[in-house]
């Protein structure tokens, strides 16, 4: 066919087929029968009518068809429609113009390492039509299909199609009707309303506030817990020096205990002071340190345990035969002067 | 360092934090509003206020989209909307550019039920004309 001929019967063809299109579209569609891997019957069918829409204002036939493979307990098979047959894609494919939407989707089962998968196609015979970039930059396509709602992101993209062609100047704008009303208008309600539109903006600047909010408050926490142990800490230490002062060597400073020591060692080191020098003392020092040790411990100013009073009694016993069950205090005499040189330097525990 | 110290450094990290949040909530911004910086206002229609773009609608949806990421979003053969807190911006097609509108939750949903009805809300019936139920509607 010479190039001139085909020029002269290009638009008599065109006028020929479009009206066939026009009025094929006219139709309503054949409604589905029966429900697909991803969409019921009656969506099919609504997806169909609203494609069959576009076509009677576009002169450009759409279909769908999916390919799903579902290795886990999911339907399996082909779902495909058209705007001229809600079951078959084929019809479509047999205009003048059109666009079908592919694609191959694959859930696995839980079990799997594997991950479910989507690849979106598009087959078309127009010059310059819509590709899977263009759905996604609508928010459309991409891993929808992957999704609980994957009905709804099928019958998105589909849809989506008219408007990608129509955007790209390849045929007319469908208008919008906006007459539709509910039935009832006072059972017709927005429902899931969604969160703040900031939080969407600005996600990760909302995060990072969240963290610095949580790292502070960790700080002003841990701080404050470590800034009333050392007050405890400080005061229980005062409270073994007032125990203990009679303990102390005449001549030597008595300090109050550093405060980063533990209640627990502080006492420790005054057992172990006494062990290593409790000997020495005289029979009354002896009697007099234990008795205010043993007041003490009864009045709750020193937590001392079992363990460290037997130690204590021990190097405190007067040679009268003060024992643990006799209060020293009753049995005490004195036996020699004061053993200064052996007491460690100070009332004041060794630091850790 | 002291205790005191370090407690005063923990109070300036959380007022920093509290800046940081109060920035997030403060500097974001409504569809509305940005749209109004952006685009033509030629007047209002049934409650909504309508904007004019010189783009395609599948730009000009997703120019708004990407400046303020909506909620949900629906496509259509006849443009696209859009789901926000508050508001339901639809871009329609048109033949030269495209038409945005801006309504609120409440008044949109009715004046875009023939689209959104059964997917942004409940479903309760339709007058003549009626484009679907919305996927799963008929499960």
């Amino acid at each position: 066919m010479s190039a001139r001929l085909r020029r002269v019967l290009a638009p008599v063809l065109a006028l020929a087929i479009c009206p066939a299109i026009a009025s094929a579209a006219l139709r309503a569609p054949a409604p589905r029968t029966s429900a697909g891997p991803v969409l019921t019957a009656g969506d099919a069918t609504d997806l169909a009518q609203n494609l069959n829409d576009a076509t009677a204002v576009q002169g450009v036939c759409y279909g769908w068809r999916i390919n799903v493979s579902d290795s886990g307990s999911g339907p399996s098979g082909t779902d495909e429609g058209s705007s001229l047959n809600a079951n078959s894609v084929s019809p479509a494919q047999s205009c003048t113009k059109y666009v079908i939407l592919t694609a191959d989707v694959t859930y696995v089962s839980d079990s799997s390492e594997s991950n479910d998968s989507v690849s979106w196609g598009i087959d078309s015979n127009l010059p310059n039509p819509p590709t899977p970039a263009d759905l996604k930059n609508l928010g459309v396509g991409g891993g929808g299909l992957l999704n609980d709602n994957n009905d709804t992101a099928l019958t998105n993209t589909v849809q989506a199609l008219p408007l990608v062609v129509s955007s790209k100047g390849l045929a007319k704008p469908v208008a919008a009707d906006l007459t539709v009303r509910p039935a009832n208008p006072a059972a017709a309600h927005p429902t899931n309303s969604p969160g703040p539109d900031w939080i969407r903006q600005n996600t990760f600047l909302f995060i990072l506030a969240l963290c610095v909010i949580a790292v502070g408050l960790y700080l002003i926490i841990h701080q404050y817990l470590l800034l009333r142990r050392d007050r405890k800490h400080h005061k229980h230490g005062e409270q073994v020096h007032e125990v203990l002062r009679e303990h102390t060597p005449e001549g030597v400073a008595h300090h109050p205990p550093p405060v980063q020591q533990k209640p627990s060692t502080v006492v420790e080191t005054w057992v172990s002071h006494i062990e290593q020098t409790g000997g020495n003392l005289p029979a009354d020092r002896k009697a007099a340190v234990l008795a205010a040790l043993e007041q003490a411990k009864e009045s709750g100013q020193i937590q001392l345990s079992a363990g460290q009073m037997k130690r204590i009694r021990k190097h405190l016993a007067t040679e009268e035969g003060a024992t643990e069950e006799q209060p020293a205090a009753a049995s005490a005499e004195p036996q020699s002067p004061p053993a200064q040189s052996s007491t460690p330097e100070s009332g004041q525990p060794p630091q850790q | 360092m002291s205790r005191r110290t370090k407690l005063i450094i923990a109070a300036v990290v959380v007022g920093l934090g509290l800046i940081l949040l109060v920035a997030s909530v403060v500097g974001a911004q409504s569809p509305g509003s940005y749209i109004s910086g952006h685009y033509k206002h030629i007047g209002t229609d049934q409650g909504a206020k309508v904007y004019a773009s010189p783009k395609s609608a599948t730009d000009t949806a997703q120019d708004i989209a990407s400046a303020i990421k909506p909620a949900d979003r629906l496509a259509t053969p006849s443009g696209v909307f859009l789901r926000y807190s508050s508001d339901y911006v639809a871009v329609l097609a048109q033949a030269h550019g495209s038409r945005i509108e801006v309504s609120d939750e409440r008044s949109g949903y009715s004046h875009y039920y023939g689209y959104v009805g059964g997917y942004w809300g409940t479903y309760a019936g339709a007058t003549a004309g009626a484009r679907g139920r919305g996927p799963g509607a008929g499960k």
